[in-house]
């Protein structure tokens, strides 16, 4: 599973986490499914972002956090896309 | 003056090729035998090897910190006190090699860690000695034969996750409570900052009893979690991010621990019209709390990284604040003169980078800086940032989410009621600043401002015995304060008879 984090440090940094680590709760918003996997953002954070379309991406570097590297030597980044329909890519 | 990189002919820090984890007053290997490269994020150069981690050493750390709560938490006020004092003499002692340490490894500027970092470090510690020395339990009396005694007694063995911006300066902050409360850490540094702790394990192994501070670097993913999670801590705390900060809450909730953490902010620092009344020491002290968005290169958790300032002085405010902000001296934060360092890591520059490119597509003018900073070739590999300033609107990304860098969204407002809206505006209620000379409106604006700390014509101070934790999203549970001392330890009530007369029931 995705969740979109904010605040300090790695904030800002899509955290992977084993499926059902985090306790989803009814202030997440699933944003949409990446090969089965849900991505969430807490929905505050979505509204303070404008509830705009997100490309989640890969890039060189360790994970940040607790979350779970995207391959060796790589970390999840959340980029913000031009497409204006409402999904994760 | 220029300080040696640690490791290199003529360094006052010395760097060996690789650091284990400090468990039990000794250095031990990790189990799988696996290290990572520390990269300094002056110019890229490895540091050193160290350890990375898994969740056997977490648990021979609990071994460890359990094997030594017991006399730990037994031992008298007076007796924790001294060690704790030892601990502020050991880093005063070591205070240059430790500062030199700290910037190389951060890349916070030496200058910083020289004259706020270290000293408030060993303050800290020799704080909470005075803490503990005059702590008093309480005792009521019920009626007069039945008395209610009060003890405060330590909660055992906690676990500490401490972030990347203040190494160092976080860990005095966490450690040095928990131990004056009587209780053993297992401490885990930032993934890119394990190394600068481990050289104050250096400086204070020989003063503190084996097994109360123990520290091991891994991977957050599997030893953070395996520490947070742990059913042998019986408290845990972090700084950091609010996904992981969720989980630590949700880890504590499944064991039954309290926890405590704090998780960012971004905090508006107002600045009212009558700032400009004079042009006078006051103002000048004002426009320097504006440039304070830079301190520490923003890396940290109360950056005043939304500046408010009043519609009528915002061309001459700025034209002034400007100017100050190009004048700032960026490079290797190991020269005493620089006042802005590189960003600790790749992942926090990008990050940087791709904020300042969503407020140019937000609308955001750039007034100042803006692009990743040309630096000296040999600092080349670093990750360096200009200073930059963003104008736009509260409602912009940029002026909702901790950037972690040292770009300042500024608008403007024209009365107090939409200052104060303008900074509630926001998830997060850490910190705040309010410039005024006004006695009456600061009083008003800082009650009213939804953050844990409001600065009042001053920023970025961190005095021990000033409360410091967040309101709203920016976490739970307060630092830097004698209360934390409740937040580390448990009450103990004896509630005792003295009356001979059974009460009659049965």
């Amino acid at each position: 599973m995705f969740v979109q984090s904010g605040g300090c440090c790695a904030g800002s940094t899509p955290m992977c986490l084993p499926e059902g680590e985090l306790i989803v709760g009814a202030g997440d918003v699933l944003l949409g499914e990446i090969d089965g996997c849900p991505f969430y953002i807490d929905d505050a954070l979505d509204a303070a972002w404008r509830r705009g379309t997100h490309v989640l991406d890969v890039a060189p570097g360790e994970p940040e956090g607790f979350s779970l590297p995207a391959g060796d030597g790589l970390r999840f980044v959340t980029a913000p896309s031009h497409s204006t329909e409402r999904s994760t890519s | 003056m220029q300080y040696i990189p640690p490791g290199r002919p003529g360094s006052i820090v010395e760097v060996a090729p690789r650091y284990e984890n400090f468990i039990g007053g000794k250095w031990l290997a990790p189990t799988e035998g696996r290290y990572r490269v520390d990269v300094s994020p002056v110019d890229g150069s490895a540091i050193a090897e160290v350890a990375s981690s898994t969740p056997a050493d977490v648990e021979l750390a609990l071994d460890a910190a359990h094997a030594a709560k017991d006399a730990w938490g037994e031992a008298t006020a007076t007796e924790r006190a001294a060690v704790l004092n030892a601990i502020a003499d050991a880093i005063t002692a070591n205070a240059e090699m430790l500062a030199v340490a700290e910037s190389w490894e951060n890349g916070k500027p030496v200058r910083e860690t020289l004259a706020a970092d270290i000293p408030l470090m060993a303050d800290h510690f020799r704080y909470f000695a005075a803490a503990i020395r005059a702590e008093e339990g309480r005792s009521t009396e019920v009626d007069k034969d039945l008395v209610a005694y009060h003890f405060r007694e330590p909660l055992g063995v906690v676990g500490q996750i401490i972030p990347f911006n203040f190494p160092l300066l976080m860990a005095a902050w966490k450690l040095a409570p928990a131990l004056a409360a009587g209780n053993c850490s297992v401490l885990k540094p930032a993934s890119p900052t394990p190394w600068s702790i481990l050289k104050l394990a250096e400086v204070i192994e020989d003063v503190v009893p084996p097994g109360v501070v123990n520290i091991i670097n891994g991977p957050g993913a599997e030893i953070g979690k395996a520490l947070a999670s742990n059913p042998r801590i019986q408290k845990v705390s972090f700084t950091g991010e609010t996904v992981t900060g969720r989980l630590i809450m949700q880890y504590a909730a499944q064991n039954l621990i309290p926890s405590t953490v704090e998780l960012g902010g971004k905090s508006p620092n107002i600045f009212f019209a009558d700032v400009m009344d004079h042009d006078d020491a006051f103002l000048d002290k004002a426009i320097e709390g504006f440039v304070l968005f830079a301190f520490n290169k923003g890396e940290v958790c109360t950056a005043p990284s939304r500046a408010l300032v009043h519609a009528d002085i915002y061309d001459e405010f700025m034209k002034r604040a400007l100017a100050r902000i190009a004048s700032i001296r960026q490079g290797d934060p190991l020269d005493t003169d620089t006042q802005l360092g590189p960003q600790v890591s790749v992942q926090q520059i990008d990050k940087i980078a791709s904020y300042v490119e969503i407020g140019r597509n937000e609308g955001a003018e750039v007034l100042i800086g803006g692009e990743r900073a040309t630096v000296a070739p040999e600092l080349a590999g670093g990750n360096y940032f200009q200073p930059t300033v963003l104008k736009g609107d509260n409602k912009m990304r940029v002026f909702q989410e901790e950037i972690f860098g040292p770009v300042l969204a500024v608008t403007t407002f024209t009365d107090d009621d939409e200052a104060l809206a303008i900074a509630n505006d926001t998830l997060y209620g850490l910190g705040a600043g309010v410039w005024t000379r006004n006695g009456t409106r600061a009083y008003k604006m800082g009650r009213g401002i939804k953050a844990g700390r409001v600065w009042t014509n001053c920023y970025h101070q961190y005095p021990a015995g000033a409360a410091f934790g967040g309101y709203k999203i920016s976490g739970v549970g307060r630092e830097n304060h004698l209360m934390m001392l409740d937040h580390y330890s448990q009450t103990k009530n004896l509630l005792v008879s003295y009356d001979d007369a059974p009460l009659g029931l049965f």
